[in-house]
């Protein structure tokens, strides 16, 4: 069984790098990102799995758990546009010298903008790391970054700092970490930079425009392409204003939202469906289901994609092995979720005589 | 919690440099902080680490910022610190076996291995050595003042020799002046004296159970002892008991005769600054910061600055000023070395004529204590601050006499032509005003007529 064997190395290799604790949001933390590609476990043979015993069958049962924990991104519509329009975006800015453009992808919670943006930034740097093969570590041709909340300039230079390994402490200025940003950003070649959570970005509070002048001047220095993600940022009042005005005039929008109950959806579920690593798992299953399934989740892939990883990580644990109406009926779902499928169960139910 | 509890995270620079063969780590930060655009100076900062943020950078944390091996950096650079520490002397025997918690005995070299963070323990004392040579062994000699450390025939490091928990009797003497709060600090703790007493200067002794704090021999205060017995070592400069730590005066050093180019006279004294630097021909020197506020002498050699104290030899460092500069050195501008003994300047310009001579010029000591004369400032003396005193270049000595007696004599440091110019157009304005002394003129001069 090598296939087993191999699983089980690299379920281990992944429990001893548990303790690490990486993060999108510094360097290492993104490099591993990019070079994470889980690879679904194969299935042994029924009569096979069912005679394995002691730490071969606990191998076997984590290395299934911990893909389940993942199950993969699926390519949805609005994933294909952010990457589509980036590469356009990152082509036309090549050969600009100011004004470039950006992009900005705004959503409700849970509709997939931090995985747009971060499958944008994954491919463009398997992109650059063909064209630029080698050791390469001196390239850093994505930089991603949250905004976070309350910031000032400085917080937003030190979030810039720490994803590159500059070591920043209370006594360097907001000069001086721009400086060594945007210096380390030339050096290292930064043609992409993801802001995401920019919604904590208020236009309206001094912090606030000195933090989106602080973006402005990062995107004059750094000749980077901007890509901006947040929570509904077009309502939020970020194109509001003189500064706001400026950015709508730089930046597309890409809305992300629910998904409708449509071919699209069961081409979703189905992809899901077809990650699934279960023994006793009938397939079609989820597919009948798809019109529960959009009930459940409001049509968000994030709460989709969190239903059917908890039910699949219960169906393994519990030892059923196969995904049913009533398996998914016990797993807990967001309030956003809950509310939307309380809401529509209501609308559904006949009014009382 | 405090923040230094919080373990602090390294990570890689972003920007990686590939250390020189034979680069000392100074120059190796430099290059490195460059590539990253940080300035050097906040990057060994960095390097220093917690708690204070300064001295010799940190190999291990050099290691993890630059993403190499430790033993690759060691092998590479040129030392622990900063520089390379050889020393013209290596220790003389060395003998086998570590003979700890022994009293030192001086000249007389021991094993000692250094601790997890970098230390060694040495008769009674503890000893910074380098966290990079963390288990490893090291060779340990000391003098009457200063603690030598060796490895491999370098000299890694020279401390001022520490007084031992052992060689610290309880009832040893030490000066403390009084905070602004009334109180002392002693050993770790505070005691109260007074808050009358802020500023002055109070004498401090401590037995097995009590501390005791005297003025003038006067008792003012006694305590239940509050420091831990361990802590009573490391007082500093024990005045009663024990040597404190030496200080030169401004006359020739004993042992100034083993430096080199102490003939040529190539040697100067320059006092250490509080960070533990010394200045020379414009660039600085460490020296270590124990040896704050204490004199040293320095002398360059054949491209390398040494730098000595007491005939012992502290750090030796690579030149790092033009030797262009070194024309510019003031031989020694602690001690005012143009000043001339007062018997020295009697035997060559006797005071004999001093009523009749020409010569002789009045001026008022300004209020910083000096006087100007010839176009020169001549120091004679803040107790003279207004005071008028008569002034005399003979023999290429300026002497300052006051109320008949000479209290200074300086080497002549304005020209010739200066002087003529000066005799040719006195300043009779100058003349006049000192003919009385401030102090005097105040007392003679009639006030105000009051009309009734």
């Amino acid at each position: 069984m090598p296939a087993t064997t191999s699983d089980r190395a690299a379920w281990l290799a992944a429990v001893d790098t548990e303790d690490q604790h990486h993060q999108l949001t510094t360097v290492e933390g993104w490099r591993q990102f990019v070079a994470d590609a889980p690879r679904p476990p194969q299935l042994l043979p029924a009569g096979q799995w069912e005679q394995l015993q002691g730490a071969e069958r606990l191998a076997e049962l984590e290395a299934r758990l911990d893909y389940h924990t993942r199950l993969g991104v699926v390519a949805t519509s609005a994933l294909r546009q952010v990457v589509h329009t980036g590469r356009r975006l990152m082509l036309l800015n090549r050969h600009a010298v100011s004004a470039r453009r950006g992009l900005i992808v705004s959503g409700a919670a849970g509709t997939g903008k931090t995985t747009a943006i971060t499958q944008f930034g994954k491919t463009y740097e398997l992109i650059d790391r063909q064209r630029h093969p080698g050791p390469g570590t001196e390239r850093i041709p994505v930089v991603y970054v949250t905004v976070p909340p309350a910031a000032t300039p400085r917080m937003l230079g030190v979030e810039f700092a720490r994803f590159l390994g500059l070591p920043i402490t209370a006594r360097a200025n907001v000069t001086d970490v721009i400086e060594a940003v945007c210096g380390v950003c030339l050096d290292t070649r930064t043609a992409l930079v993801l802001v995401d959570e920019i919604h904590n970005l208020a236009l309206s509070t001094r912090n606030g425009a000195e933090v989106s002048d602080t973006l402005k001047y990062f995107s004059e220095r750094i000749p980077a392409t901007f890509v901006y993600s947040g929570v509904d940022v077009d309502r939020a009042g970020l194109f509001a204003g003189t500064r706001g005005q400026q950015l709508a005039g730089r930046f597309g929008l890409i809305p992300t939202v629910a998904f409708p109950y449509h071919d699209e959806w069961k081409g979703l579920v189905a992809a899901f469906e077809d990650a699934l690593r279960l023994y006793r798992h009938r397939p079609g299953t989820l597919v009948r289901l798809d019109r529960y399934l959009h009930q459940r989740t409001g049509g968000m892939i994030g709460s989709l994609s969190h239903l059917l990883r908890g039910a699949a990580i219960e169906a393994i644990l519990s030892g059923s092995e196969r995904l049913s109406k009533q398996l998914l009926d016990g797993i807990g779902l967001d309030h956003a979720a809950h509310r939307h499928h309380t809401t529509v169960g209501a609308r559904r139910q006949p009014a009382p005589a | 919690m405090s923040p230094r509890a919080i373990p602090e995270v390294l990570r890689p620079l972003p920007i990686r440099v590939r250390p020189k063969p034979a680069e000392t780590v100074a120059s190796y930060v430099v290059r490195l902080a460059r590539a990253n655009h940080l300035q050097p100076r906040y990057l060994h900062a960095y390097l220093c680490g917690p708690p204070d943020w300064h001295g010799a950078a940190d190999l291990e944390r050099l290691a993890v910022l630059c993403g190499r091996p430790l033993a690759v950096l060691q092998r590479a650079l040129t030392g622990p610190t900063s520089d390379p520490q050889p020393t013209p002397e290596p220790p003389r025997t060395l003998t086998g076996p570590a003979t700890r918690g022994r009293p030192a005995h001086p000249g007389r070299v021991v094993d000692r291995k250094v601790s997890s963070k970098g230390m060694i323990s040495y008769a009674g004392g503890h000893y910074s050595v380098a966290a990079a040579l963390a288990g490893q062994l090291v060779q340990v000699t000391c003098t009457d003042s200063i603690v030598q450390i060796f490895q491999g025939g370098q000299l890694l490091r020279t401390w001022p020799r520490r007084p031992s928990a052992h060689q610290a009797p309880s009832g040893v003497v030490v000066d403390r002046r009084v905070w602004s709060s009334g109180a002392i600090g002693y050993a770790g703790a505070s005691y109260s004296v007074a808050a009358a007493l802020a500023g002055q200067l109070v004498q401090v002794t401590c037995t097995d159970s009590e501390v005791e704090i005297f003025q003038s021999g006067r008792l003012l205060r006694t305590w239940p002892r509050r420091h831990p017995p361990a802590k009573q070592a490391s007082t500093r400069r024990p005045s009663g008991a024990g040597t404190p730590p030496a200080r030169l005066s401004g006359q020739p050093t004993p042992t100034a005769m083993a430096i080199p180019n102490a003939q040529t006279g190539r040697v100067v004294n320059r006092k250490v600054w509080s960070t533990g630097v010394i200045g020379y021909a414009g660039a600085s020197y460490s020296v270590g910061r124990p040896f704050a506020g204490q004199l040293v002498q320095v002398t360059v050699d054949d491209g390398t600055v040494q730098i000595f104290q007491s005939g012992q030899l502290l750090r030796t460092w690579p030149r790092r000023h033009p030797p262009a500069k070194e024309a510019s050195i003031q031989p020694d501008r602690s001690n005012q070395p143009s000043q001339i003994t007062p018997d020295q300047a009697h035997r060559l310009a006797p005071l004999d004529d001093l009523d009749t001579d020409p010569r002789v010029v009045h001026r008022l000591v300004d209020p910083n204590g000096a006087l100007s004369f010839a176009g020169c400032y001549y120091l004679a003396g803040r107790y003279l601050v207004g005071h008028v005193v008569q002034v005399r270049c003979a023999s290429g000595i300026v002497q300052i006499i006051h109320g008949g007696e000479l209290v200074r004599a300086w080497q002549q440091r304005h020209t010739p032509e200066q002087e003529q110019r000066m005799l040719r157009r006195p300043n009779l304005q100058q003349r006049i005003a000192n003919a009385r002394s401030l102090n005097g003129s105040r007392q003679q001069r009639p006030g105000p007529a009051r009309q009734p």
